[in-house]
């Protein structure tokens, strides 16, 4: 995933519900993977916020991984809700307010 | 996407061609290395030419050239020790090579291993008939990238074609929960100090699904510091005889390596006996005349020695319980790998600390090649490729797991041969094989349609415990029953086995890139599972000239937790080189930096520049040398700077600084020692000096940060003030949210005292603030007058002027996103510090 990618919404990206189990959630990823891997057609898109998207195994992967843990499950409902405002790389929010002179202006109370 | 015929990862591949059901695991060990096949159903141990299970980690070169691995190479350990070498595998990853008089060369540790892993090869041969040409090979879990790379390189040199790597402890896991009903969900820990290294993982394992929750260890404790232990009692009984033997000593080294291999066998003894005893005779050649050796040892001797290094393990163990929020006693079981293990005095001290009972009925010495064999089968890497006679039928391509703890998983497949443009079967159907057909075998799924692309899904019901034989049945016409044609198919069954199973192996230590500014740029986060594949657009922090034949931009490439990257293990470089440049690569020009780890733990990196090139050279991946002298020069600027960092600590009475300075003068305490080992040709204890004075540096670091936190509290409060105004006014409702939770959890960790997390928690603050202040009206206005004020800072004026240009043109016509890209641009061409980059290894990026 290269910088500027929208974050990884792994309930829509694994079409399951967030009260989906940890084996649905397993067999949701694993069957997704055995068909990007022949490239069937049906697994190739899905749909998020309205938007459709193109469904990769990596973005597969990076799902399974958030909600294979249970802190960043927790932390799903977080990513979903907050807008991808400025995705970057780690570190990008310091280097950016100190690089763009933001924290000189004063701010808004 | 995986083409037909190849290996896709988790997944097996049934083409004619492939059909292989046995799986390779290989405990590459310090002292000793195991191997495991599984067929499916059962894991065996690969037994060594000698009968035993164990290959000791030992090469000898004799002056013809001949070489001798293991069990056989041990017995000249004694008569031949400067012919005759082991524990190389500390080395690994570095430039040390080692030297075999009698045959006039040196090897490198890679190819010492590779000669040890050629060895288990020709052991799998004589037991199971066939040549394996892919294995898993097991790592210790801290193992940093060069070590591993070597690992890989030395696996391609003894003949395998392809190995995946799994850290120990995951595959000591694998192995213990293989065939356990597990109704206990409780977290467990894997103990596994072997010959080398102490690894420690805390797992849980749910639905059959096994999750590593954390690692930890210390790459400096292992058996060998228990055989060092008795060494240092037969030198202290020495002593009191009159004999100094110093181990600095050159001329000693010969007899300290055959102590060393003593000292083992009376530390194995001595767990079966009260006492025993070391002979050696003519050990040692001092001035007065030759020196023997005739020391008792006893058990209470070996306790009070070892019970330091013990308790150093049991350490770490509370370490990675107090990160999970895991006390003594919540623990469901220990698994204890390694033969120190054994040791019944560490047994009894680790048992009362942890307050959990110890695993039964696994062997210690194999469990980790089992685990990796296991491992190998739900990794689909099958230990050869067994070409089947091609057989007639219509051609599937079928992807399904090797091995799952899903009892209800899928097949997917995919019809290769078409008729008239459309797949050559309309419906498949999946049944049980095990039973002769037509008798009933009490399963079947329900016809699937075949998709226009001629792909399908089916759902499978498998055997719990076991493997599953399956069978596929395919049909022509299914909607007009009258005319339902049953076709041949190939391949026509597959297996699969339900057991245990392990997500993507994780990432020991976090790998990134080393910014200019000396911060980390994160590629991979430490827990990330393998393979990954990250890029991101960096800039240049200096103009490179084309075709400059000195000239060159450093991405270096390191790994480890810090957010400063000094204090970080470089472990690659990226060199673009300006000679090789097609055009020149001006200062705050956009690099796409890409890395990407494969699940054998290979780093590969690749830059591209503007206008197309690319570079994807990374130097090689070695552990810097240091001679014993500069380990001198550091260790003692590291002194310093703790003696400085303590002092503060005391004041704050911060707890968890002190631990850290006290961790940090243990290490330089011992580097003290090691060094005058090292001195005395002892490549091994220089590796080790050189690790506990990096290990010191960043405890340190710590101990620093500690002074820090009241102004990071203060710190934390500005960035919430003002993060808090721009959000309130300008943000979205769920940035708001965000904003609350990022503030609640930032105080929590300042509580807590995890710098990393409240310096991730500020950026997430300052990401959101950001994107909430870039919405406020003028705000592009604001930023580009205050860059502009700055012009006398840039690095490269005329590129900076004419940014300068674009942005007033888009300030004229009211073009904000034009503006905001002048901003940025202007942004990238502020100088960096030349402190900062030359401490960031002359990092060129940011």
């Amino acid at each position: 995933m290269s910088a500027g990618a929208p974050p990884v919404h792994p309930f829509a990206v694994l079409v399951v519900t967030p009260e989906a189990t940890r084996i649905e959630v397993e067999r949701a990823g694993q069957r997704l993977l055995a068909q990007l891997e022949i490239g069937a057609a049906s697994a190739l898109h899905y749909r998020d916020g309205g938007e459709e998207r193109t469904r990769t195994v990596d973005l597969v992967r990076a799902a399974l991984t958030i909600l294979r843990d249970p802190d960043q499950r927790l932390a799903a409902e977080l990513v979903a809700l907050a807008d991808p405002v400025r995705p970057g790389a780690p570190g990008a929010g310091v280097a950016l307010w100190d690089a763009l002179g933001i924290g000189n202006a004063r701010p808004v109370r | 996407m995986a083409e037909p015929g190849c290996t896709g990862g988790a997944f097996a591949d049934t083409l004619p061609a492939m059909a292989s059901t046995r799986f390779l695991g290989i405990d590459l060990g310090t002292t000793n290395s195991a191997a495991a096949l599984f067929d499916g159903d059962q894991v065996q141990l690969v037994r060594t030419s000698a009968g035993g299970t164990l290959t000791p980690s030992i090469v000898r070169l004799d002056a013809r050239g001949g070489v001798t691995v293991g069990a056989r190479a041990r017995r000249f350990l004694e008569s031949d020790p400067k012919n005759t070498r082991g524990e190389f595998k500390r080395l690994m990853g570095t430039e040390h090579t080692v030297a075999f008089p009698a045959a006039k060369v040196k090897k490198t540790p890679t190819e010492l291993s590779a000669l040890v892993l050629a060895s288990i090869r020709k052991d799998v041969e004589d037991q199971f008939g066939f040549v394996p040409t892919r294995a898993v090979i097991t790592v210790p879990a801290l193992f940093e990238l060069p070590q591993s790379s070597a690992t890989s390189e030395a696996a391609r040199l003894a003949g395998f074609e392809k190995v995946e790597l799994l850290q120990e402890p995951v595959a000591s896991a694998i192995a213990a929960g293989w065939n356990v009903a597990e109704a206990d969900a409780r977290p467990w820990l894997v103990y596994d100090l072997g010959g080398g290294t102490f690894d420690v993982s805390l797992l849980e394992t749910q639905d059959g699904l096994l999750r590593v929750v954390g690692h930890d260890g210390d790459n400096f404790l292992g058996g060998r510091d228990f055989d060092a232990a008795i060494v240092a009692h037969v030198l202290d009984a020495l002593r009191g005889q009159g004999f100094e033997i110093d181990p600095a000593d050159p001329d000693h080294a010969t007899g300290l390596r055959r102590l060393r291999h003593l000292a083992e066998e009376a530390k194995i003894e001595l767990s079966r006996a009260e006492n025993t005893v070391i002979t050696l005779p003519e050990a040692f050649q001092l001035p007065e005349g030759p020196v023997d050796v005739d020391v008792d040892v006893s058990r209470d001797d070996l306790v009070a020695r070892v019970t330091p290094l013990i308790d150093r393990s049991i350490a770490v163990c509370m370490r990675l319980l107090a990160d999970h929020g895991v006390k003594p006693g919540e623990l469901g079981k220990i698994v204890m790998v390694g033969g120190p293990t054994v040791i019944p005095s560490l047994r009894e001290r680790v048992g009362q600390a942890l307050v959990a009972p110890f695993a039964q009925g696994l062997d210690p010495m194999t469990l980790v090649a089992q685990g990796a064999a296991l491992f190998a089968a739900s990794a689909g890497l099958s230990a050869d490729v067994v070409a089947s006679a091609p057989a007639a039928g219509v051609r599937l391509w079928l992807q399904y797991p090797t091995m799952t703890s899903d009892l209800a998983p899928f097949v997917a497949g995919k019809v290769l041969d078409l008729i008239g443009g459309k797949p050559a079967v309309d419906a498949v159907r999946v049944e049980r094989a095990s039973v002769p057909e037509g008798a009933g075998n009490g399963w079947e799924s329900a016809w699937e349609m075949v998709e226009p692309d001629g792909s399908f899904l089916v759902n499978l019901d498998l055997r719990p415990r076991g493997s599953t034989q399956f069978r596929v049945r395919a049909v022509r016409n299914l909607p007009k029953e009258d005319k339902v044609e049953p076709v041949a198919v190939t391949p026509a069954e597959f297996t699969i086995v339900h057991g245990v199973t392990l997500q993507d192996p994780p990432l020991s230590r976090t790998v990134g890139i080393a910014r200019a500014d000396d911060l980390v740029h994160v590629y991979f986060p430490r827990g990330a599972p393998l393979p990954i594949r990250r890029s991101f657009a960096l800039t240049v922090v200096e103009t490179l000239q084309a075709g400059h034949a000195t000239q060159s931009l450093r991405v270096p490439i390191v790994q480890g937790e810090f957010q400063k990257a000094h204090l970080c293990r470089l472990v690659g470089t990226l060199e673009i080189e300006a000679v090789l440049l097609k055009q020149n690569l001006p200062v705050g020009a956009e690099v796409e930096v890409a890395l990407e780890m494969d699940r054998g733990g290979r780093l590969t990196a690749q830059a591209k520049l503007p206008g197309g090139q690319v570079f994807d050279e990374v130097a090689q991946l070695v552990a810097p040398q240091l001679t014993p002298e500069a380990m001198v020069d550091l260790a003692s600027a590291v002194r310093v700077r703790l003696a400085r960092a303590q002092a503060h600590a005391v004041r704050l009475l911060d707890a968890r600084a002190i631990t850290a300075g006290n961790d940090a003068e243990r290490l330089l305490n011992e580097v003290g020692g090691l060094l005058r080992l090292a001195k005395g040709g002892d490549d091994d204890a220089a590796e080790k000096a050189r690790r506990c004075i990096i290990e010191a540096d960043g405890e340190v670091a710590t101990v620093e940060a500690s002074a820090a936190w009241p102004e990071m509290a203060e710190e934390l409060q500005r960035v919430e003030d003002r993060t808090r105004g721009w959000v309130a006014r300008y943000g979205s409702e769920s940035e708001r949210q965000a904003l609350d939770d990022a503030i609640r959890r930032a105080h929590a960790a300042l509580e807590a005292r995890r710098e990393a997390e409240v310096c991730r928690l500020q950026d997430v603050m300052e990401q959101l603030a950001t994107s909430a202040w870039s919405r406020s009206p003028g705000a592009w206005q604001r930023s580009f007058a205050w860059l502009r004020a700055r012009m006398s800072e840039v690095r490269d004026l005329r590129a900076a002027e004419a940014a300068v240009k674009r942005g007033e043109e888009a300030r004229a016509k009211g073009d904000d996103a034009a503006l905001e890209k002048a901003c940025h641009e202007l942004a990238n061409l502020m100088s960096v510090s030349p402190a900062d980059r030359r401490q960031a290894f002359g990092s060129g990026v940011r």
